[in-house]
């Protein structure tokens, strides 16, 4: 475990690699440059890719190749997706995802 | 004054409602690993970004080097560059509050920000609300979390159901749907592939891919 400073530098760490993609298209392209048309492009187009990016972000740490091979996960996604596209309510489609999700994972594929 | 307020809390209801879900998740991961409650406060107030704090709390028993970490953290936030791309023209007119809504562009603020008319007060205060809803969430998880009374396992799955809702919610405004598709088939296939080292080769992949297929992404959007 951290003490309180490792802990404090930990976390004054993680604040600035934050900050740091934050700032910097700010930075590069400041409000006295023309913004040049291939960045415009990129910043219409890829917080679409990002999206299907942090899904798999999420599944990283799962082995396929062994049991239970990811299927809590994926039945779990499936619910989140049929559910909100049934109900488009995405606090719903969350919660009632998380707690399939935890069913599985504490009394099913334990 | 007050009109800007008054729309802002009720644009970004669902926000709260999804932050003090988020929040408490994230503020019981951060007790559980034996840390004091106004440890995950403060680590809201200085990171404010959801998905790099859940790894990051996933990181703390790790002994990971700092190095390691700040790349870490970067690469996950590096679409907050893509929404700053995004954000430049609108922000950069927003001359007294521009450092903080710089400071505060999540994915929740960046998405109710986008399509709205940009009004410096109104973007100002969504984004301020939008803070301190994942501040309070933190706080209510990080005091409950020490004696909760149920088995949290699972429980970070949230942040994978909240993307998946994102991605819907994409999948259904958006006229041409190659972006979302490319992003989720390209980082399926590099995580087969590279496995837990994926984050890379899927940014420059996709980076590539985006830069020579420009007309075919941009079909059908109704812009250049």
């Amino acid at each position: 475990m951290l003490d309180s400073i490792e802990l404090l530098i930990f976390l004054l760490i993680v604040s600035l690699a934050t900050l740091v993609s934050r700032v910097l298209p700010f930075v590069l392209f400041s409000s006295n440059r023309k913004i040049p048309n291939y960045v415009n492009y990129l910043g219409k187009v890829l917080p679409y890719c990002m999206t299907g990016f942090l899904i798999i972000y999420c599944l990283k740490d799962i082995s396929f190749t062994n049991y239970p091979f990811g299927i809590a996960e994926i039945i779990a996604i499936v619910c989140v997706a049929l559910l909100h596209i049934w109900k488009k309510k995405t606090i719903l489609s969350i919660i009632g995802g998380t707690i399939i999700y935890m069913i599985l994972v504490q009394f099913v594929f334990i | 004054m007050k009109s800007s307020f008054k729309k802002a809390f009720f644009d970004t209801l669902p926000v709260l409602a999804g932050f003090i879900v988020l929040g408490i998740a994230y503020g019981m991961l951060f007790v559980e690993k034996g840390y004091q409650w106004y440890y995950a406060v403060l680590s809201s107030l200085l990171i404010y970004a959801g998905s790099a704090q859940f790894v990051a709390v996933s990181l703390l028993a790790t002994n990971i080097n700092l190095i390691n970490l700040f790349l870490i953290i970067f690469v996950i936030n590096i679409r907050y560059i893509f929404y700053g791309i995004s954000m430049l023209n609108h922000y950069n007119k927003a001359n007294k509050v521009k450092s903080f809504l710089i400071f505060g562009l999540t994915d929740e603020t960046f998405a109710l920000l986008v399509d709205s008319k940009q009004d410096d007060k109104y973007m100002f205060f969504v984004t301020l609300l939008n803070y301190i809803y994942w501040a309070l969430g933190t706080f209510v998880g990080s005091i409950i979390g020490s004696d909760v009374v149920f088995n949290t396992k699972g429980l970070d799955f949230i942040l994978t159901a909240l993307f998946v809702t994102i991605f819907i919610n994409q999948w259904r405004k958006s006229k041409n749907r190659l972006p979302l598709l490319l992003g989720f088939i390209i980082s399926g296939v590099m995580l087969i592939i590279f496995k837990n080292y994926f984050i890379i080769p899927t940014l420059l992949v996709l980076l590539v891919v985006v830069l020579l297929f420009k007309n075919k992404l941009t079909e059908g959007s109704g812009d250049n």
